[in-house]
């Protein structure tokens, strides 16, 4: 990680990001957190649940600007953003959910093509209360590349769904993502999501969170099988015994959520 | 049997019990439901009935829409802003507690027996009740949804159309129902104190006359005015709004 390299196209400098606690007393959420991200490049931030992660996503969202630090953008920021809840709007259509995302100012893509690629194109003209978690997840992720966005947001976007779902929406990201490349954060406590999806992982300490280290994956994905994931995690969890361990969020929530895939596959 | 041969069966015994009652007492002061119906046609044919009932609408209609526009804003500025909360709410329960009554005798005390006073009596009865609605309303809007339409660039009006209001519209439609039940409840004692027309005004003169069947014939009418704006607008308007909503299997 080099903060001010030349052709990074985002600057996280997040030095003390604070709220106030139950008691009134101040809580640091965040602390020293700084990372420089290249375009259309794939990074995982994975720590255990409830690490403030979210709030990372939220600061670079422009959600949140009650932080000490600064976001540098090397262009005009198109976020798209996929929450850990879907956030449909209920009274409207999925059609008009994701049309309601088109950037106005540049034409954006149709929403019959987008439809396809996220194998929603049934499903348009029903309203999300009637969709499963996994379908509306799906909107919610097409919804994210309408606006054309130049850095993608994921926040737990495969969080109690259940395996073979998840697997699915995993497969749907990458070809979504792999047809109309941007620069992701995928926000997750899964080892086993972060390895498959990601090109850079970044271990975050919880409470105040910071970076731990940070891993490069340099596999094509093509030649990701579930068989070197595998091997990946084990190695990586015996390089990080403290971090895979010691935390009792991240070890059960992390293999809760991995073991039946390594079985399945 | 679905629910409205139900509601027919209700009102049929609703009726006859009436009709009963009529024939058992066999007084002016209880007329069976055959001589309230014929009021009803002569004054609607030959009577001033239409006039009557028009005015009172009006000023129902009049006086729904200021305390919508009002107790809605009131309300929204109440929900979203806590120092507008704590400014207002003093007031919000003073004046939730005034009596209907004593708002009118002021009003056409302070502004004089007109229209004016007439109908800002009745918006300011129904205000606060609308204002509290709305209230809840504005707090309960859901800072997730308010987010994602930060992140996707809404206009401040696609944000309204699409985001804050069809959250609200529940609420709305709660302050409304309840608010014309009570408006057209208070406007007729206001037509009674201080107006020259109207439904209030005539029930009135009934009253003086001791003429029951008036009484009755007027009281019927402008219920069933009231239920058909309920049929042909209310629900109509929910029914569209709420169209997203799953029914229940």
């Amino acid at each position: 990680m080099q903060p001010g390299g030349g052709s990074s196209q985002l600057e996280i400098q997040i030095d003390d990001k604070t709220y106030a606690g139950a008691n009134g007393k101040p809580v640091t959420a965040v602390s020293g957190f700084a990372l420089a991200v290249e375009q259309n490049s794939f990074v995982a931030l994975l720590g255990p649940s409830g690490c403030g992660k979210t709030t990372i996503l939220q600061i670079v969202a422009g959600l949140d600007h009650d932080f000490r630090g600064s976001i540098n953008w090397n262009m005009a920021p198109h976020i798209g953003f996929v929450f850990q809840e879907p956030r449909l709007l209920p009274w409207r259509t999925v059609r008009q959910n994701i049309e309601l995302a088109l950037d106005h100012d540049a034409p954006g893509e149709e929403v019959p093509a987008l439809a396809a690629a996220a194998g929603i194109s049934k499903v348009l003209d029903r309203f999300p209360g009637e969709l499963s978690l996994g379908l509306a997840r799906r909107v919610a992720i097409a919804r994210a590349f309408a606006c054309k966005p130049n850095v993608l947001l994921l926040d737990e976007p495969f969080v109690s769904l259940d395996e073979p779902n998840a697997r699915k929406l995993r497969a749907l990201l990458m070809k979504v993502w792999s047809e109309r490349p941007v620069t992701a954060f995928l926000v997750t406590h899964s080892l086993h999501d972060a390895l498959e999806l990601a090109d850079r992982l970044i271990l975050l300490a919880p409470r105040p969170t910071k970076i731990i280290t940070e891993i490069e994956l340099n596999i094509p994905r093509k030649v990701r099988s579930e068989r070197q994931i595998n091997q990946l995690r084990t190695q990586i969890k015996a390089g990080y015994p403290a971090f895979f361990e010691s935390d009792e969020d991240c070890t059960p929530a992390a293999t809760t959520a991995d073991t039946p895939a390594s079985t399945a596959d | 049997m679905n629910r409205s041969i139900y509601s027919i069966a209700s009102i049929a015994a609703l009726l006859g019990i009436w009709i009963l009652a009529a024939l058992f007492f066999q007084s002016h002061l209880l007329p069976g439901p055959l001589a309230v119906f014929r009021f009803i046609i002569t004054e609607l044919i030959h009577g001033d009935m239409l006039f009557h009932l028009g005015m009172t609408l009006w000023r129902v209609s009049a006086a729904f829409v200021i305390a919508m526009l009002i107790g809605c804003a009131t309300g929204l500025a109440m929900g979203r802003s806590r120092s507008a909360d704590s400014l207002l709410d003093p007031w919000l329960i003073i004046f939730l507690n005034i009596p209907a009554l004593v708002t009118i005798i002021l009003a056409y005390v302070w502004g004089g027996l007109n229209e004016v006073a007439a109908i800002s009596a009745v918006a300011i009865n129904k205000i606060p009740n609308v204002a509290v609605t709305l209230r809840e309303g504005a707090r309960a809007l859901d800072q997730g949804l308010d987010d994602m339409a930060t992140v996707y660039r809404f206009s401040g009006y696609a944000r309204y159309r699409h985001v804050i209001l069809p959250q609200l519209q529940p609420y709305f439609a709660a302050a409304a129902r309840s608010g014309i039940a009570l408006i057209w409840k208070i406007v007729l004692v206001v037509e009674l104190l201080g107006r020259s027309n109207g439904v209030g005004f005539e029930l009135n003169l009934y009253f003086q006359l001791f003429d029951v069947t008036g009484i009755l014939g007027y009281t019927i009418i402008f219920v069933c005015v009231m239920l058909l704006i309920e049929l042909l607008v209310v629900q109509p308007f929910e029914k569209h709004a709420t169209r997203w909503r799953l029914k229940p299997a």
